[in-house]
């Protein structure tokens, strides 16, 4: 039997963080939610297959994030998702080399269309 | 104890030495026809502007002074029998505690040479002052030496001598003890001398005139310029030094006989009365200009001020519609990704073979929830802005602190937060929006809570402060223990609606420091990065009347 692929949650709006949880579980992920990009470095074991992150955090931010773990062997692909409305995002997203970059509020097809980019399926 | 002392001796020691070298320069207008005075007596307005300059808590240390210069200027020149003498310190001494008791009884300890009300209010209290002294005095000198001279040219000239003297010295002397605790710019310093410099040089000019230039040319022609540009450009101060100048000159042609006032066809009685006249007009007149001119000034300050205040509130991010929108939407756009999602997962329990509807009712529940949260949003947007225009009412803040602290119990118990205050019990009322204070205390604690739980210790700080800063000054402190803030953001956390919250509202503080700055007052946070932020807002209390 194939192991449920497992996929962080990270954002600082706890509502948010818990609505996401429930859909990533509901489309048959693994999932788990961490409230700051500090909180999932300190557990992260490497199992994750895919990170879901804010940007704008206390702390860590989603692009300090992204850049700490590209610098891994294995990179983790990463979907961005923001509350912000600045323009240049997805352009430095993209040169980051991040999967997708989400803004809020954002249609979940948009979100399982990147989480299958993502997981390469 | 030892300091205090020194002070005090230091004060009598100024004092008692402008006093004398004062009256030795009055000396020299010793030509009045009776021989008892000099015509004018600028020591008197030494001890008067002292003593409204230092307040009754100088009052012993001046009057040593003033008595110590009396008797050795006694010793010196006159050589009149010890009851004149005493009679002449009694004098001296009561003039001034007078005028400046009467000054301090009417105006308080804020007597300001650049209100004209305050110069009118010294003249009044100095004719007083003046007048009860030439009295005395003359009463005094006809019974002890049987004067020749009739009772009331006696009292004219004391009075008409020391009156000058009060006039043109006193705002002198308040003005520099004034320049020593406030010195004055370098430019304005300069361009002070230069026109006292002039001043100085068109009194020669006048001196040296002809008498018959004397009916054609008007004396204040020439010397009026010079004086009203130091009364316009520079502070009162050095418009009494322009006319203590002129009283000089003055003074000196009657007393050695020089240009006009040294006509030998005029009586020396008409010469003195000239004299007279001429100085008190420029005394007064320049202390009365000068007062005009510092009130203009101000106002054109305050103007400037306000003005400043307007363009930078014009170009500040907050102003700007497109700024705030945006960072309202970004507020709003939490709660609403939070729905969508939500609803997107109820529909999918819905849409299973066997539906799970007691999910999907914990789901609804939540939607409602979020959109209760994206409606706060707005709510708190018009409690802050539908009330900017309202009047102002005197508040307590030390009661918008403890409202605020109980209205945040739960949250305080919640996060384990323990708040100490530290409320000033004699913290003066100040003018403003109670609703509006209350939205910056509520911020900043709030602020202060949630710094203290991104650390997840649970046993944070906060404390709140009040007291008095200055007379006319508040300040309200808030302190955390939280993570504090990099110096990097110091400048990005007043820019509009910046935040990183993710709870509740976050209109943070560009609106605290809106609100704080419509109350005229002043918002600054200072951190070391480390060790917790401290927040502080100063304002202004209004004078009572």
């Amino acid at each position: 039997v194939k192991k449920r692929q497992l996929i962080a949650i990270i954002d600082d709006d706890r509502p948010f963080r818990i609505a996401l949880l429930e859909l990533v579980r509901q489309l048959g992920f693994d999932a788990r939610a961490f409230a700051s990009a500090d909180d999932f470095v300190a557990v992260d074991d490497q199992a994750f297959d895919c990170v879901v992150t804010d940007i704008q955090m206390p702390g860590m931010s989603g692009f300090d994030l992204v850049r700490m773990l590209k610098s891994r062997d294995q990179p983790i692909p990463v979907i961005l998702i923001t509350a912000l409305a600045e323009p240049q995002l997805e352009t430095k997203a993209a040169s980051l080399g991040v999967v997708c970059c989400l803004r809020k509020p954002f249609l979940p097809h948009d979100l399982i269309e990147c989480l299958e980019k993502a997981l390469g399926h | 104890m030892t300091a205090l002392r020194l002070h005090k001796i230091g004060i009598s020691a100024m004092a008692g030495t402008l006093y004398f070298l004062t009256s030795q320069v009055s000396q020299t207008y010793m030509v009045e026809p009776y021989g008892v005075a000099a015509f004018c007596w600028p020591a008197a307005g030494v001890s008067t502007g002292f003593l409204i300059a230092l307040g009754p808590g100088a009052r012993w240390p001046v009057l040593s002074g003033v008595i110590f210069a009396n008797v050795l200027d006694n010793v010196l020149w006159h050589h009149v029998v010890v009851g004149q003498q005493l009679a002449y310190v009694a004098g001296n001494v009561a003039e001034p505690l007078i005028i400046a008791g009467l000054i301090d009884r009417a105006l308080g300890r804020n007597f300001s040479t650049r209100r004209v009300n305050h110069i009118l209010g010294m003249l009044a209290a100095m004719v007083a002052g003046v007048s009860v002294v030439s009295t005395f005095w003359t009463v005094i000198f006809k019974a002890d030496l049987s004067l020749s001279a009739p009772a009331f040219a006696l009292w004219e000239n004391w009075f008409a001598s020391d009156l000058i003297g009060n006039v043109a010295m006193a705002p002198l002397v308040i003005g520099i003890i004034d320049a020593i605790r406030k010195p004055p710019p370098q430019k304005e310093l300069f361009e002070a001398i230069a026109a006292i410099a002039v001043t100085a040089a068109m009194t020669g000019v006048i001196i040296a005139l002809p008498q018959p230039l004397w009916d054609t040319v008007m004396p204040g022609a020439l010397l009026f310029p010079a004086l009203l540009w130091l009364s316009c450009r520079c502070r009162p101060v050095f418009a009494a030094m322009g006319a203590g100048v002129i009283i000089l000159g003055i003074g000196w042609m009657t007393a050695f006989g020089l240009g006009h006032l040294g006509d030998t066809n005029l009586p020396i009685d008409v010469r003195i009365k000239q004299a007279q006249a001429i100085m008190l007009f420029v005394a007064v007149g320049a202390a009365i200009l000068a007062a005009l001119f510092a009130e203009l000034r101000q106002g054109a300050a305050k103007l400037g001020q306000s003005n400043a205040m307007l363009e930078r509130e014009l170009d500040n991010k907050l102003i700007n519609i497109q700024a705030a929108t945006a960072s309202i939407a970004h507020e709003v756009r939490q709660p609403l990704a939070a729905i969508v999602t939500s609803a997107e997962t109820g529909l999918r329990f819905l849409n299973i073979e066997s539906p799970d509807i007691e999910r999907t009712r914990v789901i609804l529940k939540r939607i409602q929830e979020d959109s209760q949260r994206a409606n706060e949003v707005f709510k708190s947007i018009r409690s802050v802005f539908s009330n900017l225009d309202q009047s102002r009412h005197p508040i307590d803040v030390n009661g918008i602190i403890l409202e605020a602290l109980s209205s945040l119990r739960d949250v305080l118990q919640v996060h384990r937060v323990a708040v100490h205050t530290d409320l000033a019990p004699d913290l003066p009322s100040v003018e403003g929006h109670k609703g509006q204070m209350q939205e910056v205390v509520l911020n900043l604690v709030h602020n202060a809570i949630e710094a203290i739980g991104t650390m997840g210790s649970q046993n944070g700080r906060v404390q709140i402060k009040t007291q008095i800063h200055s007379r006319d000054e508040i300040v309200v402190s808030v302190a955390d223990t939280g993570p504090g803030i990099a110096l990097e953001r110091m400048t990005s956390i007043f820019e509009a609606f910046v935040t990183t919250k993710s709870q509740g509202m976050g209109l943070g503080l560009a609106i605290c420091r809106l609100i704080v700055e419509r109350h005229g007052g002043q918002l600054v946070a200072t951190s070391d990065g480390k060790t917790g932020a401290l927040f502080q807002f100063f304002l202004p209390v209004p004078p009572k009347n």
